[in-house]
């Protein structure tokens, strides 16, 4: 196994790496010296881990362009987010519609609301399997991703949102491959939108984000101490303490913060033209090559950072295994998302997904592509 | 003589330090403090300032989109009461 620093890093959909330096940084400053319980005692070392989450919720929605920052709640990850807004949002004999990319982190809370009565059905989608705005069902939530973690189709989201508002429809988002990576100038105009920290926000794993808008108001999935109305038998009624039972992560917020300033900084529109350009090299290599399936969008500058693909006549975890031995990671399978796969055809076996960063160089892409042929001519 | 200084309760945590941000952005004379006991339901991290700052404290919040939060003063007997904007 090459050591980390060798290793050509293609699996930024899975999680980003390498981070900026700052986020370790913060996590260690906060874990050594901030040792206080945020938004329980207020002596100098608790009011310094408060100030850290009101920082980094400050500074995630300003980044995002989300107004009342306070609707914006730490979670675990986009997971957390979505079973929150899926389980908190509908109850049994309402409906709700996804598109056809959706990820697990969708499809198994959905499941689960299928078996409390709440009817589930694909939205009509285009033929990127994203729903389609001229088509919005009738349904009290629709969701969708905003990037597909196999494919990278985009959704266009401000038509999406606008057809759902005329139609009552709450739309809930999946950014987890978008935030921080594609800029959303239309994300306050969802009902939900629901992110991880640790891909394109380039923070630690396990801290995420969700954004509700004014009106919307999921149950809360846990209760729990809060530091506030302990008087209170109930969760309390007001954001985002409503939503945030028990301690909060609060080196996690620090690395997120240290993060979000790092993007904030580069920008966003940065980042997606640098992933653009080597997505670009990627698809005009692969695709030309007979040996090799590349899947659709095949126009870098309409979808995430990914491309997905098989060598043919063999097996995309053999595929992956012969790149990692070359010290290059890729992820092949299923991706968390066997519907997406049914839609591409690649399902049960799934694909080979590479995945450029924001650090990710030309260089790198090259010495991939020059393995990948090899693997190709050698099967 | 010693200004009075007034408690400044907000919804919840925050709201509280956004009000802080804000407020000594604006230059006025603001400290964090825990509520103190007696003073209502709320968040328990408070601000203290000049009960001559609570008016002008009020219309910059107003300003930037807040909520104006319950102010409270010490009465004579200890006990806190709502203290009227100045």
């Amino acid at each position: 196994m090459a050591a980390m620093s060798q290793l050509i890093y293609l699996d930024n959909c899975a999680t980003s790496h390498p981070k900026p330096r700052a986020v370790a940084t913060a996590m260690a400053n906060t874990v050594t010296n901030v040792a206080g319980n945020p938004g329980r005692s207020f002596h100098k070392a608790s009011l310094a881990a408060t100030r850290i989450l009101f920082q980094a919720r400050e500074a995630a929605a300003e980044l995002l362009g989300l107004d009342h920052p306070e609707r914006l709640v730490f979670t675990r990850g986009a997971t957390e987010g979505l079973n929150l807004a899926i389980k908190g949002l509908l109850k049994p004999g309402e409906k709700m519609a996804i598109s056809m990319l959706e990820h697990n982190s969708v499809i198994r809370p959905a499941e689960a609301m299928k078996r409390q009565g709440v009817t589930v059905e694909h939205a009509p989608c285009g033929p990127d399997g994203l729903p389609d705005p001229a088509r919005i069902p009738a349904v009290k939530a629709l969701v969708t991703t905003a990037a597909s973690n196999v494919t990278g189709a985009i959704a266009d989201l401000l038509p999406l949102a606008q057809a759902c508002r005329a139609k009552g429809v709450l739309l809930v988002v999946d950014a987890a491959q978008a935030a921080g990576s594609i800029p959303m100038p239309a994300a306050g105009q969802a009902s939900v939108i629901a992110m991880t920290g640790h891909k394109g926000l380039l923070g630690p794993q396990g801290i995420g984000l969700a954004w509700f808008a004014p009106g919307v108001e999921p149950a809360p999935l846990i209760e729990g101490g809060t530091g506030s109305a302990s008087e209170s038998a109930m969760a309390p009624e007001f954001w985002p303490d409503r939503h945030e039972a028990g301690t909060l992560n609060t080196p996690g917020a620090a690395g997120l913060l240290a993060a979000v300033k790092y993007i904030a900084s580069r920008g966003i529109e940065d980042i997606r033209e640098h992933e653009v350009r080597l997505c670009g090299v990627l698809i005009e290599a692969l695709a030309n090559h007979r040996d090799i399936i590349v899947y659709p969008p095949l126009d870098a500058g309409r979808k995430a950072s990914l491309v997905s693909f098989n060598v043919r006549g063999v097996d995309p975890a053999q595929v992956s295994t012969l790149l990692g031995m070359r010290g290059i990671a890729v992820r092949s399978g299923l991706h968390c998302c066997p519907q997406a796969h049914r839609f591409l055809g690649t399902f049960p076996d799934g694909a080979v997904r590479a995945s450029p960063g924001p650090f990710t160089t030309k260089k790198q892409i090259g010495l991939f592509i020059k393995a990948l042929c090899q693997i190709a001519a050698d099967r | 003589m010693k200004t009075p200084r007034v408690v400044a309760v907000f919804e919840n945590t925050h709201a509280t330090l956004k009000a802080e941000k804000i407020l000594k952005e604006a230059g006025l004379d603001i400290r964090t403090a825990v509520k103190p006991s007696g003073v209502g339901p709320g968040c328990q991290l408070a601000l203290t300032m000049p009960a001559v700052s609570t008016g002008l404290a009020a219309q910059t919040l107003q300003g930037h989109r807040m909520r104006t939060p319950l102010f409270f003063i010490s009465a004579p007997d200890g006990k806190w009461e709502r203290a009227p904007e100045e």
